[in-house]
């Protein structure tokens, strides 16, 4: 019995966020490849979409009402500034050299869109700052404006080496051409609870294209 | 008990390490390999995507280790890269059974083969106007063509430039005159060296665009298919009989097809009056060939003061270079063109009585109802023989940056009113729509000797909505996008992209980059 | 089991009847107390009767009788009060449906998780290598899309969806995405020829999929055990690859 109870407990439990947690991958997987193949054009701030996600995610908790569910899934793409993309927004001197260009060697957000209860998890890459003074405006589709992201601070990423799969070489990312984006896809969802087996359990998973 | 409990936490267990590592080899695949072809280390930015991926050791992922991607590159117009990614996962209740530990393993494939792409741009009168951020559209397409060339490979992919107003012309490559074979010796065609840093490269020409005149879309599409089709033969004779590349045109246009081109006097549908003066009517060996403006929209039903016409194509001419006409519209040019039966500044056209050639003529006094004694149909086969019959205008759907517009293709095609615009138009959008589908039929293969491979061309479309509106319904058919009304899965699935600003714009030409350079099998 | 030519009810404790002869005593068990059918575990123990009957006078001048055997003390298990006789076997009792019903539970819920997650492994498998599938692909295989990712969920799922019944509970369907600018919902392309057009979506799912239970579900002494099945399903999608070479669709959802 003593054995037997807490086993049962902890299969049922364990057993329940594990089966959770590969959906949670798989999600991610999924909802980051689409995105990766379909970028911008697929737009995923429509609702036929959302539905498709929220029905691969419906185990989780998935909603297309923002704020709903207990799953959310996070999709970035992410975008190093360097002197092309300074110059595509005006902001080089004479000779090409970056000028006001604040994001300058830094990587920056240009799309952001948040599907489900965004409570349960903020991304491990930042967000962009939506709020105070000088706020980075979202579009409805996900978008962010070129100027923003050159140079609004608030639009920096949290995307250092080691996490990001480009070798940061004194402002020339190494091997990634001029322009082309990451696309990060980050799923999370909230596990089933079992006191005092699983407390507070949280599924997440990303990936990269 | 024990082994059933085993069955299920460590099965799914595995299961979820299997996963991870299916997604992280796949991130890797399609993170490098769009990378191929480029001057990057492919090898060693597919090794970085899977370990950003799948982060190992006691603080990584369930305890996994012995993570080992095998990366393998394979070159050639076609490229591969393939992944192979083993771990070990540790397992929990098996162990007591004796198993401790198992291998998983996945692996993904990705290929991707050198583009061949011609860029059509409109360069029309309304690209001229105000960007709504302090600039022209024209300014803006220009630095935004030459980011997207930029992100192609020199040496590996290659591209091309047309432009068009009324009419269309080559702009890289730069040779004059301009070659309308489609055989292996035809000179011209994109190439390898559109960035190559010289005064006439890609770049350069991009930058020398000025904008003015009409719209001459269908024409514009067809002769980056005719160049295509040089560049397709030539690499082809290069290669022992195989072309490996794929084949793009990427098309934008800020509003409605507003020029036709036409040959007046083709056996095959003859739109001379025979009670007309002109001393070709009946004769084709010296073909009256050129095109036709349409003003508007609104396209009014009479008002032959409204169609402008014939013109001598810039892509017949032999005397301008190719950086002049990136310069230099229809307006600025008094040479008329060389073809045989050929207008002559100020006289009309072969004996004709209101057939003009160039704009400093009398276009005010073309097709008008005295102007009837020489054309008797608006033409069924334009200039290049595409056909510009039939309904497909019904199809058309105008939407301007605020939303869906009123369309001006009303009524229907009536290609006996010669003098009115609105049947012009209608047999322009007719034109314009029947060129896209011969192109993605590749329709010119019979006329390509010793070749057997359709060469499948797609057919990206960006449509500006600022400057008026342009026509939804008729790009994504252009494009064959999966949402067209016309949609064809034996022909090659394009991409339509509207833009209502300026940022659009920019975000467009970058998702049609992405596309050609994402992998395609 | 009855003393010999005695008819006994049941639940009764043996007569020990003077004279020679074997008693057989019937012991009680959990059975007897929780229902109405008997379920006797008899102990035997043939004893040489010795019986006597004795005569005594109490310390009131009364006479008594006793009934005294002859068997040494020294044979028989330590003497324990009647009421404790039996109490690790009530004890056992009482607790052995709860542990039973338990064991069943862990099995059950093991052997669920167990389904669910193949399930989810299998669509996921199809769908990943069904959005690869060229149409050179197909023709070799003398196949189509749709069949062939059946295939793989059938091979993926470890047994559990095989045969026709389980190939009727998978489903592929294919949607097209919406216009750019829409608000519509995707569209259920799955029964047109070029439903599996390049960049559109594919779904695999499994409907209606039941396991049973390898073990029946027990809630209270009253009721039957539960057997009936559970119903699992499993979803997955992605975008079909996109290339110039795409099979047939075949016969979708």
């Amino acid at each position: 019995m003593l054995v037997l109870v807490p086993m049962l407990l902890g299969t049922i439990g364990t057993g329940l966020n594990l089966v959770m947690e590969l959906q949670t991958i798989e999600l991610a997987r999924d909802a980051g490849h689409m995105y990766a193949r379909a970028g911008p054009a697929a737009d995923f701030s429509q609702p036929g979409y959302q539905t498709l996600l929220a029905s691969i995610g419906s185990t989780l908790g998935l909603s297309t009402t923002a704020g709903k569910g207990s799953a959310v899934l996070i999709l970035s793409q992410v975008l190093y500034v360097d002197k092309g993309i300074c110059a595509s927004d005006g902001k080089v001197d004479g000779s090409g050299n970056p000028l006001g260009c604040t994001n300058y060697g830094d990587w920056v957000f240009t799309q952001r869109l948040t599907i489900g209860n965004s409570s349960v998890k903020t991304s491990n890459y930042g967000s962009p700052v939506v709020t105070g003074k000088t706020p980075v405006t979202i579009a409805s589709n996900g978008g962010i404006s070129l100027s923003d992201q050159v140079t609004n601070v608030g639009d920096v990423a949290t995307f250092g080496v080691g996490i990001n799969p480009y070798k940061d070489v004194s402002g020339v990312v190494s091997g990634l051409p001029s322009g082309q984006t990451i696309f990060i896809a980050e799923a999370a969802a909230n596990g089933y609870a079992m006191p005092p087996i699983v407390n507070n359990p949280l599924m997440y998973s990303y990936s990269m294209f | 008990m024990v082994p059933l409990v085993g069955l299920a936490i460590d099965a799914t267990i595995v299961r979820i390490a299997q996963a991870k590592l299916s997604a992280a080899a796949d991130g890797a695949a399609l993170g490098a390999g769009r990378l191929l072809g480029t001057t990057a280390n492919t090898q060693e930015i597919a090794t970085e995507f899977v370990n950003a991926n799948f982060q190992t050791g006691s603080s990584g992922f369930w305890g996994v280790t012995n993570f080992t991607p095998t990366v393998t590159i394979t070159l050639g117009t076609t490229k591969t890269i393939a992944l192979n990614v083993t771990a070990t996962v540790p397992l929990y209740f098996m162990r007591i059974i004796g198993k401790s530990s198992t291998v998983v393993s996945a692996s993904a494939t990705a290929t991707r083969r050198d583009s061949r792409i011609v860029m059509v741009i409109d360069r029309s009168g309304s690209m001229s106007g105000s960007d709504g951020a302090g600039s022209t559209v024209i300014a803006d397409v220009i630095s935004y063509a030459q980011g997207f060339a930029e992100k192609f490979t020199e040496g590996a992919d290659e591209l091309g430039l047309v432009v068009y107003d009324g009419s269309a012309v080559v702009g890289y490559p730069t040779v004059r005159p301009w070659d309308s074979t489609t055989t292996k010796t035809s000179t011209g065609g994109p190439d390898t060296s559109f960035y190559s840093g010289a005064g006439a490269d890609m770049i350069h020409q991009i930058a020398a665009i000025k904008a003015a005149g009409f719209t001459g879309m269908a024409e514009g599409l067809w002769v980056a298919y005719i160049e295509l089709q040089k560049a397709h033969m030539r690499d082809m004779a290069a290669g022992g009989g195989v072309d490996d590349r794929t084949n793009s045109i990427v098309l934008f246009t800020d509003g409605l097809p507003t020029a036709v081109t036409v040959h007046l006097n083709n056996t095959l549908d003859n739109s001379i009056l025979s009670t007309s003066a002109c001393t070709y009517k009946a004769n084709d060996t010296q073909k009256m060939i050129g095109w036709v403006g349409i003003l508007g929209p609104p396209f009014t039903t009479g008002g032959g003061s409204n169609i402008s016409g014939v013109y001598g194509r810039a892509s017949s001419d032999t005397t301008q270079t190719a950086a002049w006409w990136m310069a230099n519209s229809w307006i600025n040019n008094t040479q008329g063109d060389s073809e045989p039966g050929a207008p002559v500044p100020n006289t009309p056209e072969g004996g004709c009585n209101n057939i003009y050639s160039d704009y400093s003529g009398k276009p005010s006094s073309n097709f008008q109802t005295s102007g009837k004694t020489d054309l008797k149909q608006v033409p069924n086969i334009d200039g290049w023989g595409n056909s510009m019959d039939g309904t497909a205008y019904t199809n058309s759907a105008v939407y301007d940056s605020s939303g869906s517009v009123a369309t001006p293709y009303t009524g229907a095609l009536d290609h006996t009113q010669v003098t009115n615009p609105s049947d012009w138009a209608l047999a322009s959008w007719n034109e314009t729509d029947t060129t896209a589908n011969n192109i993605r039929n590749d329709s010119n293969l019979v006329n390509r000797a010793g070749d057997t491979e359709n060469i499948m061309p797609t057919i990206y479309t960006i449509g500006y909505e600022g400057d008026g509106g342009v026509d939804q319904g008729l790009l994504l058919r252009i494009a064959n996008d999966k949402s067209s009304s016309s949609y064809n899965g034996s022909q090659a699935t394009g991409m339509y992209i509207p833009a209502s600003n300026t940022s659009a714009l920019a975000t467009a030409f970058t998702t049609v980059a992405s596309a050609i350079l994402r992998l395609s099998k | 089991m009855y003393p010999d030519g005695v008819a006994q009810a049941p639940g009764r404790a043996g007569k020990a009847e003077v004279g020679s002869g074997s008693v057989s005593i019937a012991a009680l068990t959990f059975g007897d107390l929780m229902d109405s059918t008997p379920h006797w575990y008899p102990v035997e123990r043939k004893l040489p009767m010795n019986l006597s009957l004795t005569t005594a006078t109490n310390e009131r001048g009364l006479e008594t009788k006793h009934l005294h055997d002859s068997i040494p003390r020294a044979s028989y298990a330590p003497r324990r009060s009647r009421r404790r006789k039996g109490a690790e076997t009530v004890e056992f009792a009482l607790t052995f449906l709860p542990f039973v019903a338990m064991l069943f539970l862990l099995v059950d819920s093991a052997w669920a998780i167990f389904a669910k997650s193949t399930l989810e492994y299998a669509v996921r498998a199809g769908v990943r290598q069904g959005i690869t599938i060229t149409g050179t692909q197909a023709t070799a295989a003398g196949s189509n899309q749709t069949a062939m990712v059946k295939a793989i969920v059938q091979s993926n799922a470890l047994g559990l969806l095989s045969g026709a019944t389980g190939l009727s509970e998978i489903k592929v369907n294919y949607f097209l995405p919406p216009a750019p600018g829409s608000n519509g919902a995707m569209t259920d392309v799955s029964t047109q020829t070029n439903g599996n057009a390049p960049l559109n979506v594919m779904q695999v799912s499994v409907q209606g999929y039941s396991i049973a239970s390898p073990v029946p579900r027990m809630f209270s002494w009253k009721t039957k055990g539960d057997g009936s099945a559970m119903a699992i399903g499993a979803v997955a999608a992605d975008l079909i690859e996109p290339g110039s070479d795409s099979p047939p669709i075949g016969t979708a959802p």
